[in-house]
């Protein structure tokens, strides 16, 4: 869903912290240590689901009797096609993970080009960009993406793939993206604000450098910890979003994300049927990956603030 | 005068972005793959003829700007949004209609529930920030906020409807169930699960962020002066921090408005309520172009409604924006 | 006038205190923050001070000498990693600082204070008026009319105009916004006023008219005053009495009149020949070099040694007492014998002295 945004800070300056270094900040806390070990395993089974639970089980390659509940030979039970859901859930990371890297990746380039361009540019186009940006954050950008997500589908066709990926799921990332860039785009606003009045931004501008050199110099180092901690919950939400979608019945039944299988379960009515595990699995995968970001995203926040406040 | 400068100012935006969202569907009418023509043109048994008289009546063969544009707004404003694939040719308005109530019920109650809750649980973590207490109750509403709404709603129903049976697991009411105040009854057990749903997956945010705004104003120095005057922490609470911690919250939750209904909708599906998500589910599975429109029509008015309606609630509360003061 | 009228009844003194005790007395204070490394700051290091009706009191000394952390402790508002060590803070013979202290009850009603910058002081929210009757309705129990009325008054004494009584703090100017706070101060007329750096954010014309309504208020209501000011020459304005501040100790206190024409302290010395004064013709200031003092890690001894001219040894190593001669002056410093408490003439510490130009 679109509410990425609301928990995210902004408005703050910022000041070159490397990625190792803020990681090794990070790991000094153990609420960010346990996010991001949970964040580990779920990369890692998203990069290698085969690995800890073989090829991914189809309607064809089950063998189990459907709807069994958690049990030594199936942790956490079977779906109603008798597939294991552990199997499932493990394979379904990759495809949420990938989706909701690739669309938070989408957002941050559509989120952070705008706000750079609003912020060094100002006057007219920050006024209309930032008005564009304005209404994508108060419309209900999820039913937007509702419509857009067939409608992109059946322009470019839904049966290629591109990098193992189906297009049924590029579109969604696609889909992703355009509707949630709005809140980056403010955050990058006005953090690339006030860099532009900074005393090494005027004398790139004095020297002569072209507005994009002086935006790829100057502006974007400055704002790249911003971005990361944007970054880790604009993930968040696209993960969010992704699962919706697809329980909505728009994911890719042949790629199922965690969204895909709830959406199935939803189908078999396993809540009415009183099938718990069905919805468990799935459900906490997103829950947990969507809290260990959080997490990692307000610790990020933390830290910069903190480093702030001490060099004033 | 400020006030009123400001307020036309808000009008203003109110109504650009409606008009932002008109062109936005005008583009996507166009783009689609359903739209009119091509959908009728897909029907072998609509003569060409027919096909002709659609376009000429949708003045599809007219320039795109701006007579299509033109018409297309026009339309639109006089209410007519046009006419149902699935549901034979019903205008799209009268279809939408009958879902509305359905929803504001649901989305309504939620909303109002979930705002009470969310500031008693915000501000009472707030003024014990840094205790055990909050660190519970913080991290519950880190929690509700995690969980995908039509998650929750599907662990209610589990617990709730089919292991507890104390209540219905899903539709609107009793099929030949009772009419007058049983009939109420039968509506508020059908109904009490997606409220639950939907403000409990609410409260986390309305916490999190009252949750800061106190622990914010807690810093103030109007604070300070308050527990100088010996005052009461109940009542520094309440009189002076709440005062100035709400601010935030009325943008929030209208700024929310659009996040709370797509959340709405996967509820509804959860539960089989008839209402705008149960429809927007149906109309996507058949492709019902103009229906998932006039939905994204409806719903972008509503929030752009809700949120001068915010706005104004804000002016009436902070006396820096009545008075024009900067902000 | 109504409320000097009201303020002379006989005042019921909270349960426990004593009237025929000082007013307000402080001995051997010292104020703590624990910092989030571990150390702590010692912010207030054993100062003694005391208060007598309609008298003024003056505390001076740079930012961070603990001038403003004593009045935090005198209202028990300490931020949460502050804490009393040790000393007494006694309002009438009632202990302030004992365990079950009655804070809320001395609160306002005794001891009321003004801040710095009355735009935070000041709810942004709330009605001036308001917020001025609050604590009369709260605090004395008078009814919401009642309450309203008074204030009414009390904006009116101290200068509010009565068009501006439903007004919103941001709607009023810096000095209006001061009298404001004075009024919300004066609301439950409080036996001890604290100012602190009560009028350091407004511009000089304004300033005049607040401490001068400041003073009115203190002769009419027969305050005990206590002005926290890096302004010297507020204090000679305004004060009886003065206590200079340096690294958490008062090293020189006594009345404005004597510490200001004789300055013994090294300290006191810098602090008054920093500023020119033009009435005076003078077109010299003395140049304190260095740093205040981190409080986080005091060396010892005096804590002004590592800056003072006259240090030698005995400075860096041992704490100097604090002597207090003829009754009339206290002082903590080495230089100065305790000469069986006859008063010392004061010994000139060599600073560099910059000459600014004629004119």
């Amino acid at each position: 869903m679109s509410g990425n945004a609301k928990l995210s800070v902004g408005g703050r300056i910022l000041n070159r912290v490397s990625g190792g270094n803020l990681l090794l900040l990070l790991l000094r806390r153990w609420d960010a240590r346990v996010a991001l070990a949970i964040l580990t395993l779920l990369a890692l089974s998203g990069i290698a689901p085969g690995l800890f639970v073989g090829p991914l089980q189809t309607a064809t390659t089950a063998e189990a009797a459907p709807l069994l509940p958690p049990s030594g030979a199936h942790l956490f039970g079977t779906d109603d096609l008798g597939r294991d859901l552990l199997n499932l859930t493990v394979h379904g990371a990759r495809i949420s993970l990938v989706v909701g890297a690739l669309s938070a990746v989408i957002t941050l380039l559509l989120g952070g080009g705008i706000g750079m361009i609003a912020g060094y540019r100002g006057g007219r186009t920050d006024a209309l960009l930032m008005r564009i940006a304005d209404t994508f954050l108060i419309l209900p950008t999820f039913v937007l993406a509702l419509i857009l997500a067939p409608i992109l589908r059946e322009l470019i066709g839904d049966q290629t793939e591109i990098l193992g990926i189906r297009t049924t799921l590029l579109t969604i990332v696609a889909v992703i993206g355009v509707t949630s860039w709005s809140s980056t785009a403010r955050i990058v606003r006005s953090q690339t604000l006030s860099l532009r009045e900074r005393t090494f931004v005027e004398r790139a501008r004095l020297v002569g450098l072209s507005p994009m050199r002086i935006i790829a110099r100057h502006i974007f180092p400055n704002i790249r910890t911003v971005l990361v901690a944007n970054g880790i919950v604009v993930i968040a939400g696209s993960i969010l979003t992704e699962s919706t979608l697809s329980f909505i019945g728009l994911g890719d039944p042949f790629q199922p994300s965690w969204g895909t299988i709830l959406g199935n379960a939803q189908s078999a009515a396993a809540p009415s049927l009183g099938a718990w595990w069905f919805i468990m699995a799935p459900g906490g995968a997103i829950l947990f990956t969507v809290i260990a970001c959080t997490i990692v995203g307000n610790a990020i926040d933390e830290l910069l603030d903190r480093d702030v406040r001490v060099r004033r | 005068m400020k006030l009123r400068g400001w307020l036309l100012g808000r009008v203003g935006g109110a109504l650009a972005t409606i008009l932002m969202v008109l062109l936005l569907n005008f583009v996507l009418f166009r783009l689609m793959p359903g739209s009119p023509d091509r959908t009728l043109a897909r029907n072998p048994r609509v003569s060409a003829e027919a096909i002709a008289a659609a376009r000429v009546r949708w003045g599809l063969d007219k320039p795109l700007f701006p007579d299509q544009l033109v018409a297309y707004v026009g339309a639109t404003l006089s209410g007519d949004f046009g006419y149902s694939v699935k549901y034979g040719g019903r205008e799209v308005t009268s279809v939408i209609g009958e879902k509305i109530a359905p929803t504001l019920l649901i989305v309504g109650l939620g909303e109002i529930i979930a705002l009470a809750a969310g500031i008693a649980l915000g501000a009472w973590t707030g003024w014990r920030r840094g205790k055990f207490g909050d660190r519970v109750g913080t991290l519950s509403a880190l929690i509700l906020y995690s969980m995908p709404y039509f998650w929750l709603g599907m662990l209610l129903v589990t617990l709730f409807a089919t292991t507890l049976g104390w209540l219905p697991t899903s539709g609107i009411s009793t099929p030949g169930g009772p009419g007058g105040v049983a009939g109420i009854v039968d509506l508020l057990r059908h109904a009490a699960l997606p409220i639950a749903t939907i403000a409990l997956g609410l409260i986390g945010q309305y916490a999190i962020l009252l949750r800061s705004s106190v622990a914010e104003a807690l810093r103030e120095g109007y604070v300070l002066t308050a527990r100088a005057k010996g005052l009461r922490d109940d009542r520094i609470l309440r009189g002076h921090i709440l005062p100035n911690a709400l601010l935030p919250t009325v943008t929030l939750a209208a700024l929310n408005a659009g996040y709370v209904i797509g959340g709405a909708l996967t509820v509804e599906i959860v539960f089989s309520w008839p209402g705008l998500g149960l429809l927007t589910q149906e109309a996507l599975q058949s492709r019902d172009y103009p229906v998932l429109q006039g939905i994204f029509l409806l719903l972008s008015i509503s929030v752009v409604v809700a949120n001068l309606l915010a706005d104004l609630l804000y002016s009436r509360l902070d006396p820096r924006v009545r008075h024009g003061a900067a902000r | 006038m109504s409320g000097a009228a009201n303020h002379n009844d006989a005042r019921s003194l909270p349960a426990g205190a004593n009237a025929a005790a000082p007013l307000l007395e402080i001995r051997a204070l010292r104020v703590s923050f624990s910092l989030e490394d571990g150390r702590r700051l010692t912010a207030v290091d054993g100062i003694n001070l005391s208060v007598s009706p309609g008298e003024a009191i003056g505390i001076a000394g740079e930012s961070g000498s603990g001038k403003s952390t004593a009045a935090s402790a005198i209202m028990g508002l300490l931020p949460p990693n502050g804490r009393i060590d040790s000393g007494s803070i006694r309002y009438r013979g009632l202990d302030l600082v004992a365990e079950g202290a009655p804070l809320r009850r001395t609160r306002w009603r005794e001891i009321a204070v003004v801040f710095q910058g009355s735009l935070v002081a000041l709810n942004p929210v709330i009605k001036v008026r308001d917020q001025v009757a609050e604590a009369i309705e709260l605090r004395l129990g008078e009814p919401a009319n009642a309450a309203r009325e008074k204030a009414k008054r009390l904006l009116a004494d101290v200068g509010i105009p009565d068009k501006r009584l439903e007004a919103y703090p941001h709607q009023l100017s810096g000095g209006q916004r001061q009298r404001a706070m004075l009024a919300v101060a004066l609301s439950c007329s409080p036996a001890v006023l604290i100012g602190d750096e009560p009028t350091t954010a407004l511009d000089v014309i304004v300033q005049a008219q607040i401490l001068e309504l400041l003073d009115r208020m203190r002769h009419e209501y027969g305050l005990g005053l206590i002005l926290i000011t890096h302004d010297l020459a507020v204090i000679a304005d305004m004060c009886d009495r003065v206590a200079i501040m340096y690294g958490g100790r008062i090293v020189e206190s006594g009345s404005v009149r004597e510490v200001f024409t004789n300055p013994r302290h090294p300290y006191t010395q810098a602090l008054l020949g920093a500023a020119p004064d033009a009435r005076a013709g003078r077109r010299t200031i003395k140049v304190l070099e260095g740093q205040p003092p981190d409080l986080a890690s005091l060396p010892p001894g005096c804590h002004f040694a590592p800056r003072c001219p006259l240090a030698d040894a005995r400075c860096t190593e041992e704490d100097p007492p604090t002597v207090s001669y003829e009754d009339r002056v206290t002082l903590a410093c080495h230089r100065y014998e305790p000469n069986g408490g006859a008063l010392p003439a004061p010994v000139a510490a060599p600073y560099p002295v910059l000459e600014l130009g004629k004119r």
